[in-house]
């Protein structure tokens, strides 16, 4: 990607000047901001899990090479390839050599700002290989020749008139400003490319050392179809990403998407662990990891800068700051904007190359506050101006030489082409020195203010300067300033100690109402919070003791909030009754089924469309296109979590995974003895890894497909299905 | 009780009334104030830009002025966690330095926080009526400056006071916590910027209600006011103490 953080300063002119532009960013942030604010609010423990997430972050950095090494083996065992990237260059010849030694023509991608900071579309284009970008912002900005401008929604900059006039331009699509039918458009092309792509490219929010597990979070459906449908699965993953536990994964999850969209846990979730096992019904055949370095292991040995490698990407930082707020991301001039951008860019730029983006932070820190892994982002910015104005320290003799040392731009350490003198202007320099020495010397202090209320004098008028010379102008140009006082404080503190302080007034005062009113005591500083226990919040809240009635009906609350809907039956009799009235209800023609999905038989299910004019046809072995073809697909599930309304299910031999995933209606149905309060509880169940390591694929359904990528506005559908219900089975329930 | 006044540079320069304003105050409340005349400026200006060395010169010179104070006060919530906060991590390398800095950190406190934290109070018998305003209650913004409210932790004891002012409506400010757009250094290098983010602030003010805009920092208040008045907007931009000080 083209390096523009040269032109910060014009770039975000610009931004400031285009009001389109700005009620854009004015909706998208403030959306995200009250969104984030009100689901931490209905999370108890959010400040522990936050400590928690920073704990894991920092402990898994101190030992990175060896979590690596690990996960590694984890995904050998499950017959997954590993390739370590030192550079972006390695990493794309790699993915390329791979493509065309499979004769892949064509290939998807699901959102990865990774592939964007190594050029990885540019690379593939240049081989004669198609890439195409699958998530609906993405797509969007892809076939407008654009770059993303936000981490979560990379086309908020465009109008759906924008959006209109491209689908119509290059798609050949009818004109329509609707959104709903903008994205059926683009779901029907997109979808056309999943099922002849010859390789799926991701990235990934997580990599669990322990079992080999690439986790990916998304809403859309479109993460799941990159990583099911081609033959051929290529995870490229930040080697930061590594984490060593699946147990440690819950306190990521439910900090992640609350602190990027509000959502208590994404839409989808899966938990992938190597390439489709032999038995099992669909998935890739193939599975590659590609861990980059690109320079991070030397951010890694910068005892400050490294905290900016536990960033998860959430944007949190983004929609917080006042600056990202009034320029938006394209002003940052590459991958990773915004306050975190502004940290990592240089030094995969340069800092020189890239010497504004410290410099434009009011350092208000309203970003180390929402930052889920406590980054200290201020704190970061002020020593990259340390390093612009003082030098660039040293690097760290004890690196290998090497590793991780060249960027995309074949820069060797590239920070440090800063002259030992550092980056910062010449004038600012002395203008710095001269005020040092002013402000250490009292009398300098004392004779530099008298000069300059005198000097100042043809300028104020009422008190005010309008203008100021050079190097104060940029303050005139939009507010008046102050003129220095005639008289400052210290000529004016004689009189006040010689009035006041001994005198009169003040001792009058003193055995008065004020001195009665003061309370004398040690200083209150509020108490802190009673914490719990992570995890513990949604039981204690639910209250588990009412037992498992509040568990279903929290579950029903809950799939209801993000738009599914919940069944309650007494039976397999009942549950079969409830399946052929959802098909009848959606009119369908054709439905897919598991072949095995306890407790309900096989035959069973087909049974209930006796009678019906549909055809019922088991999942596995069957093609993705005649899937496609399906409009209702019927799963069972493993378990469901009450506390977020989630479906749990396992690929395992006759489940297949596209079949909760290419028909526009999900229906599943579960034995309410599965139904668990939360995430903590599974992943104790799951948390021995066997069930992760004995199965390629765990999805985690929360609702149907969902975007806000045209205009913020929520449309159901996008890529998986738009429709989601879950048949519960109480058996014996009266 | 005794106090050391920190009175920062800008309010010595550019807002004596600020700090005579707040010698008001305290005086009243019957602390004893001093005001040690070899004080110039914290050195947060250099510290921000990234100028560490001449940062810690003018540090240098103010841990050697106010050594030894048992309390100091300052009108500003900026200057006081430059000094409580920054000061330790700017001598990190010289562990003298850093010793002396380290003991100034627990005894600087910013005025509010002086007020409601150590004298223990909340109502400093004040009443306030605007200048030519009619009879009946001001209504009051506060806007929360960044650093008093993110470094030093400090959102509730202002308001508490400036609740308990006689003749003053506290109204909500909406997004208050959120930056006015000032940042130092930055509102002269990036004044668009600087300046669109203060549009926002401006407007939020506006939709108040408010007549009188209040914050603790004198930062802040010369940008918002400097932008009121370039917009010709009636609309008075004060120092807390000021409003005690019931000017």
């Amino acid at each position: 990607m083209e390096v523009r953080t040269d032109q910060f300063y014009r770039s975000a002119g610009k931004a400031l000047q285009d009001q389109r532009l700005q009620r854009a960013l004015h909706n998208a942030t403030s959306r995200f901001l009250g969104q984030r604010e009100a689901a931490f609010a209905e999370l108890p423990n959010g400040e522990l899990l936050r400590v928690k997430a920073r704990e894991i972050k920092e402990e898994t950095c101190r030992r990175l090479e060896e979590h690596l090494d690990r996960l590694e083996r984890s995904v050998s065992q499950a017959g997954g390839v590993v390739f370590r990237a030192r550079d972006g260059e390695e990493a794309c010849r790699y993915i390329l050599e791979l493509a065309l030694r499979h004769g892949v023509k064509r290939v998807v991608k699901s959102k990865s700002m990774t592939s964007e900071e190594i050029g990885l579309n540019e690379a593939l284009e240049r081989a004669g290989i198609e890439p195409v970008e699958t998530d609906l912002g993405e797509y969007i900005v892809q076939l407008a020749g654009e770059k993303p401008s936000h981490i979560m929604v990379p086309a908020i900059h465009k109008s759906k008139e924008e959006v209109a006039e491209l689908f119509a331009e290059r798609l050949g699509a009818e004109r329509s400003t609707e959104i709903a039918r903008l994205t059926r458009i683009a779901r029907a092309t997109l979808r056309e490319k999943f099922l002849t792509a010859g390789m799926g490219i991701s990235g990934a929010n997580f990599a669990v050392a322990e079992t080999g597990t690439v986790t990916v979070l998304e809403n859309e459906g479109n993460a799941r179809l990159c990583t099911t449908l081609p033959p051929i699965h290529v995870a490229l993953v930040g080697m930061e990403k590594v984490i060593p536990t699946l147990e440690d994964l819950p306190v990521f999850l439910k900090l992640l998407p609350r602190s990027a969209t509000g959502q208590k846990i994404s839409s989808y979730v899966s938990l992938i662990t190597g390439p489709r096992r032999e038995a099992e019904a669909d998935g890739p055949g193939e599975f590659h990891l590609v861990l980059l370095d690109n320079g991070r292991s030397r951010l890694l040995q910068d005892p400050y800068l490294r905290e900016a490698l536990y960033c998860l990407k959430c944007g949190a930082c983004l929609n917080v700051c006042p600056v990202y707020q009034k320029v938006g991301g394209h002003a940052y001039g590459w991958v990773y904007p915004g306050p975190i951008g502004s940290v990592l860019t240089p030094h995969f730029v340069g800092l020189r190359q890239a010497r504004d983006l410290p410099c434009a932070s009011t350092l208000c820190g309203a970003c180390r506050e929402v930052c889920p892994v406590q980054i200290d982002i201020p704190g970061l910015l002020l020593r990259l101006r340390g390093d612009l104005a003082g030098g660039k320290r040293q690097p760290s003799p004890s690196l290998p030489p090497g590793r991780g040392f060249r960027t995309t731009f074949g820069w060797p350490e590239a920070t440090d082409l800063l002259a030992p003198w550092g980056a910062a202007p010449w004038g600012e320099r002395v203008l710095m020195a001269l005020w040092a020495a002013i402000m250490r010397s009292p009398n300098r202090y004392r004779l530099t203010s008298r000069w300059v209320s005198w000097l100042q004098r043809p300028w104020v008028r009422e008190g005010k300067i309008r203008r100021l010379p050079s190097p104060l102008s940029g303050w005139t140009q939009n507010r008046d300033f102050p003129a220095v006082a005639r008289r400052p404080f210290r000529e004016r503190w004689k009189e006040l100690s010689a009035g006041e302080q001994g005198g009169g007034r003040a001792r009058e005062q003193r055995g008065g109402g004020a001195e009665g009113r003061r309370s004398r005591g040690v200083p209150q500083s509020p108490s802190p919070p009673a914490f719990q226990l992570p995890g513990s919040e949604n039981r204690a809240e639910e209250g588990m003791g009412e037992g498992k009635s509040s568990l279903i009906q929290q579950l029903e609350r809950e799939l209801g909030r993000v738009g599914g809907k919940l069944h309650r039956v007494r039976s397999s009799e009942e549950a079969c009754l409830c399946l052929r009235e959802l098909a009848q209800s959606y009119q369908v023609k054709r439905v897919v089924r598991w072949n095995e999905a306890p407790p309900l038989e096989a035959v069973e299910i087909d049974r209930a469309f006796e009678g019906l004019e549909i055809e019922v046809i088991p999942g596995s072995g069957e093609a993705p296109e005649r899937l496609a073809g399906a409009e209702m697909g019927l799963t069972g599930a493993e378990y469901a979590l009450a506390d977020t309304g989630t479906l749990v299910l396992v690929a395992r031999e006759g489940q297949g995974r596209a079949v909760s995933l290419l028909p526009w209606v999900h229906v599943a149905w579960l034995a309410a003895d599965r139904v668990l309060p939360g995430l903590e509880d599974l992943f104790a169940r799951v948390g021995d890894a066997r069930l992760a390591a004995a199965s390629s694929c765990l999805t985690f359904i929360t609702g149907p497909s969902r975007t806000a990528d045209i205009e913020l506005t929520l449309t159901i559908g996008v890529h998986g299905p738009g429709e989601l219900h879950l048949i519960l089975i109480e058996f014996g329930r009266t | 009780m005794r106090a050391t006044l920190f009175i920062t540079c800008l309010v010595d320069q550019f807002f004596p009334e600020v700090g005579e304003a707040m010698v008001g105050v305290l005086s009243r409340l019957g602390v004893e104030l001093e005001f040690p005349e070899e004080q110039t400026c914290c050195g947060q200006p250099a510290f921000n830009g990234g100028f560490r060395r001449e940062a810690a010169r003018v540090a240098r010179h103010f841990i050697s002025v106010f050594e030894g104070k048992e309390c100091i006060v300052a009108p500003s919530g900026s200057c006081t966690s430059m000094v409580k906060h920054f000061y330790p991590e700017l001598f990190r390398d010289q562990p003298r330095w850093r010793e002396r800095a380290e003991a100034l950190s627990s005894r600087i406190h910013e005025f509010s926080e002086f007020l409601v934290r150590v004298l223990g109070v909340e109502d400093v018998g004040a009443r306030y009526a605007l200048p030519g305003g009619a009879a009946g209650s001001t209504r009051v913004a506060y806007h929360d400056s960044c650093h008093l409210l993110r470094e030093l932790g400090i959102s509730e004891e202002p308001r508490r006071l400036i609740r308990s002012v006689q003749g003053v409506e506290l109204v909500d400010l909406s997004r208050s916590p959120a930056c006015c757009g000032f940042g130092g250094i930055f509102s002269v290098k990036y004044p668009h910027i600087s300046g669109a983010i203060l549009q926002e602030k401006i407007e939020a003010i506006r939709e108040s209600g408010a007549e009188v805009v209040v914050a603790n920092d004198m930062g802040c208040l010369m940008h918002i006011a400097g932008g009121l008045s370039r917009q010709g907007i009636p609309l008075k931009a004060m120092h807390l103490a000021e409003l005690l000080n019931g000017a």
